[in-house]
C-alpha cells in the first residue's frame, strides 16, 4: 500500500506537467496579451514592445514555458500583470484560505446532512421519511447555487434581516454562502446514498444477517453502511474539490475575498502568472483528492487490491 | 415417467405468462411510477416546446416592443399588452425567450450526455474489467483530464476559440458542447470502473467465467446491466450539471451569444432587476427548476425500472 501511495504521488509530477503545458498553450493561444487583453484599446507599439521585453513575453513560447517551470520549481510564481506591484504568491496566499474555508464548510454541510438523509430514505423506502428526504434533495438539485444564493439574500438578508448580505468576517457571514454552495452536495450525496443503500439491502449477506436475528441497527451499521459507502466514496473527493474550485459564483455574489474571484478576473485580463498558479493549485488539490479516494476505496472494500 | 413429472411441476403461471424482455418489463414498471411518468411527460413537453415553440409564438425572442415599454415606462408585467409572461426591459417577450432558452438547454443537455456516455462507459468498462496495464494507461489518461479544474478548462477553451469559426458555430453552442463534453465524461468512466472493480469479484461473474462465457459478453451482459443504476443516476445528475455549466458560461459572458439567451443567462439578467421586476428572475428559474426536476424524476423511475434485482418484488 505504501509503495502504491508513493507511486501515485510521484505520478502527480507528470500529470501536473501535462496540465501545465496544456494550460500554458491555451492561455497563450487566447487572443490578446497581459498588457493588451483587448484589441479595442491598443497601447502604443513602442511601449507594448518595451513592456513585453521587460517581462520576457517577447521570447519564443518554449523559452517562456521553461523559465516559468524553473521559477515555479523554486516557488517563485512571478508578478501579477493585472495587479501591478503584487506577486502572484502574495495574492494566492491572501485569498486562498477564504475559498478553502467556504468549500470545506460547504463540504461538511453536504456530508452531515446528505448521507443521513440518504440512509433514512433508503431504510424507509416509499414512506414519508423517504419523500421528505427526496423533497430536500430535489430542491437542492433543481436550484442552481447562484439562484439559491440570490433567493437566500432576498429572503434572509433583505426581508428578514437575519444575516448580512456581503462579506466574510464572521460566523454570521458564513451561513448563507455555505448553504447556497453546499445544497447541491447535500442533494447529490442523499441521492447516491439512497441508491447505494437500496442496492445493498437486497444483497444475500444482509438477508443472512437478518435471518441470524441480528438487530436492525447492527445490520445497518456493520453490514450495509460499509458496503454502501463504496460508490459514495468515489464522489466525495470530487465533491470537495468541486466545492473549493467551483465557488467563484457564490464568492462574487456574497463579496467573499476568495481565489475564485481573482481567477475569473485573471482570465479576462490574461494575467498569465495568476492563471498558471491557480490552475496548478486546483489541479494538485483535485489530484490529491483522487488519490485519497482510491486509498479509501481499498480500505473500505478489502476485496479491492492495488498492486 | 420422470420426464412427465417434470413437465407437471413446471409452474403454471410461467406457462401462461407471455415471454417478456428485460426492457419491456422495465418499461411496464416505469409506467407504474407516477412521478417518473409526470417527469417523462414534462421532458417530452419541454422537448416539443423547444422544437415547435418558437414557431407558435407571435413574438420574436430578439426584437423588443419598444412602443409598449415606452408607454408603460418599463417592462410589461405578466399579462400586460398580450405578453403572457411579460417582457424584459427591452420589451422582448419573456415566454418567447424562455422557449428559445428551452431549445438551448435541451440541446446542451442531450448532446453533452451523448458525448459523456459514448466516451465514459466504454473506457471505464475496459479499465475496470482488464485491470493491470490497460487500466493503468486509461486511468493515467483520465487522471490528467480529471485533475484539470473543469471550469477553468471550459472557460479557457471558450476564451481561446470564441473568435474563431468554431467558436461562432451554432451561436456559440458548438463550443459549449465540446468544452463541457470533454471534461464531463471522466466522472462516468471512473464510476463504471469502480462498479466493475467491485462487481467482477462477485459469484455470478465467477460462475459465468467458469462455464466459459467470453469476456466481452460478461461485461456487456452481466457487469454493465448490473451497474446501470449508478450510471443512470450519474447521467440524470449530469444533465442538470451540463445545463448548469452552460448557464455558468453565460454568467461569465462566454456562453451562448446574445441576442439568444439560455435559461442561465435569463436568470443572470433577471437577478439585476429582482427587486423591481421579479418576474424576470422567477419565470426562468421556474423553467430551469421544472426541467431539472423532471429529468431527475424520470431518471429515478428509470433506475427503479431497470434494476433487474427488483423484479417480482413490486
Amino acid at each position: 500500500m505504501t509503495t502504491y501511495i508513493l507511486r501515485r504521488v510521484l505520478w502527480l509530477i507528470p500529470v501536473l506537467f501535462v496540465i501545465s503545458v496544456i494550460t500554458f498553450l491555451l492561455m497563450h493561444a487566447a487572443p490578446g496579451t497581459p498588457f493588451q487583453p483587448r484589441s479595442d484599446r491598443p497601447l502604443p507599439p513602442a511601449i507594448l514592445e518595451r513592456l513585453e521585453r521587460q517581462f520576457g513575453l517577447d521570447k519564443p513560447i518554449h523559452e517562456q514555458y521553461l523559465s516559468w517551470v524553473a521559477n515555479f520549481v523554486q516557488g517563485d510564481l512571478g508578478p501579477s500583470y493585472a495587479n501591478r506591484g503584487r506577486d502572484v504568491s502574495e495574492i494566492v496566499g491572501d485569498n486562498m484560505w477564504n475559498s478553502v474555508q467556504l468549500g470545506g464548510m460547504a463540504f461538511l454541510f453536504s456530508v452531515v446532512l446528505g448521507i443521513p438523509l440518504g440512509v433514512i430514505a433508503a431504510l424507509r423506502q416509499n414512506k414519508w421519511p423517504d419523500y421528505f428526504s427526496t423533497f430536500f434533495s430535489v430542491i437542492g438539485i433543481a436550484t442552481p447555487s447562484f439562484v439559491l444564493a440570490v433567493l437566500l439574500v432576498f429572503a434572509f438578508s433583505l426581508t428578514l434581516d437575519w444575516f448580512p448580505t456581503r462579506g466574510w468576517s464572521g460566523p454570521e457571514y458564513w451561513v448563507l454562502p455555505v448553504v447556497a454552495l453546499g445544497s447541491y452536495g447535500v442533494a447529490q450525496l442523499a441521492r447516491y446514498t439512497r441508491a447505494s443503500m437500496l442496492e445493498v439491502t437486497r444483497r444475500d449477506y444482509v438477508r443472512t444477517a437478518q435471518s441470524k436475528g441480528l438487530k436492525e441497527r447492527t445490520i445497518v451499521v456493520v453490514h450495509m453502511l460499509r458496503n454502501a459507502f463504496i460508490p459514495i466514496v468515489t464522489i466525495l473527493g470530487p465533491l470537495l474539490a468541486g466545492l473549493i474550485t467551483g465557488s467563484f459564483v457564490v464568492e462574487s455574489i456574497y463579496g467573499i475575498p476568495g481565489i475564485g474571484r481573482f481567477f475569473i478576473d485573471a482570465i479576462g485580463r490574461r494575467d498569465y502568472g495568476l492563471i498558471m498558479a491557480v490552475t496548478m493549485l486546483y489541479a494538485t488539490l483535485i489530484a490529491v483528492m483522487n488519490l485519497v479516494v482510491d486509498v479509501a476505496y481499498a480500505w473500505i472494500d478489502p476485496r479491492i487490491r492495488y498492486s | 415417467m420422470a420426464v412427465q413429472s417434470r413437465s407437471d411441476t413446471l409452474p403454471l403461471d410461467a406457462l401462461q405468462r407471455k415471454p417478456t424482455s428485460l426492457w419491456r418489463d422495465a418499461f411496464e414498471r416505469l409506467l407504474k411510477n407516477r412521478l417518473a411518468v409526470v417527469g417523462g411527460i414534462i421532458v417530452i413537453l419541454l422537448a416539443l416546446l423547444a422544437i415547435f415553440g418558437p414557431y407558435l409564438t407571435p413574438y420574436s425572442y430578439r426584437l423588443g416592443d419598444t412602443a409598449l415599454i415606452q408607454e408603460l415606462r418599463g417592462p410589461a408585467n405578466p399579462g400586460q399588452g398580450g405578453h403572457l409572461l411579460g417582457t424584459d426591459i427591452l420589451g422582448r417577450d419573456l415566454l418567447s425567450r424562455i422557449m428559445d432558452g428551452a431549445r438551448i438547454s435541451m440541446t446542451v443537455a442531450i448532446v453533452v450526455q451523448i458525448v459523456t456516455i459514448g466516451i465514459g462507459v466504454p473506457l471505464g468498462a475496459i479499465a475496470g474489467w482488464y485491470g493491470g496495464r490497460i487500466d493503468n494507461a486509461l486511468m493515467r489518461f483520465t487522471d490528467v483530464v480529471y485533475a484539470f479544474p473543469d471550469l477553468l478548462f471550459i472557460i479557457l477553451l471558450s476564451v481561446v476559440f470564441k473568435d474563431t469559426f468554431f467558436g461562432k458555430a451554432l451561436d456559440g453552442l458548438l463550443l459549449v458542447f465540446v468544452a463541457i463534453g470533454v471534461v464531463s465524461w471522466v466522472g462516468v468512466a471512473r464510476l463504471v470502473r469502480g462498479q466493475l472493480l467491485s462487481l467482477k469479484e462477485t459469484e455470478f461473474v465467477e460462475a459465468a467465467r467458469a462455464i466459459g462465457v467470453p469476456d466481452r459478453k460478461i461485461v456487456t451482459r452481466h457487469l454493465l446491466p448490473n451497474s446501470l443504476g449508478p450510471i443512470i443516476i450519474a447521467i440524470t445528475l449530469g444533465i442538470p450539471g451540463a445545463i448548469l455549466a452552460e448557464s455558468l458560461l453565460s454568467f461569465i459572458g462566454i456562453g451562448v451569444d446574445p441576442p439568444r439567451a439560455s435559461w442561465g443567462s435569463l436568470i443572470v439578467g433577471g437577478q439585476e432587476w429582482m427587486s423591481s421586476e421579479p418576474h424576470l428572475l422567477i419565470f426562468p428559474a421556474i423553467a430551469i427548476a421544472l426541467a431539472l426536476l423532471s429529468f431527475t424524476f424520470l431518471g429515478d423511475g428509470l433506475r427503479d425500472a431497470l434494476d433487474p434485482k427488483l423484479k417480482g418484488k413490486q
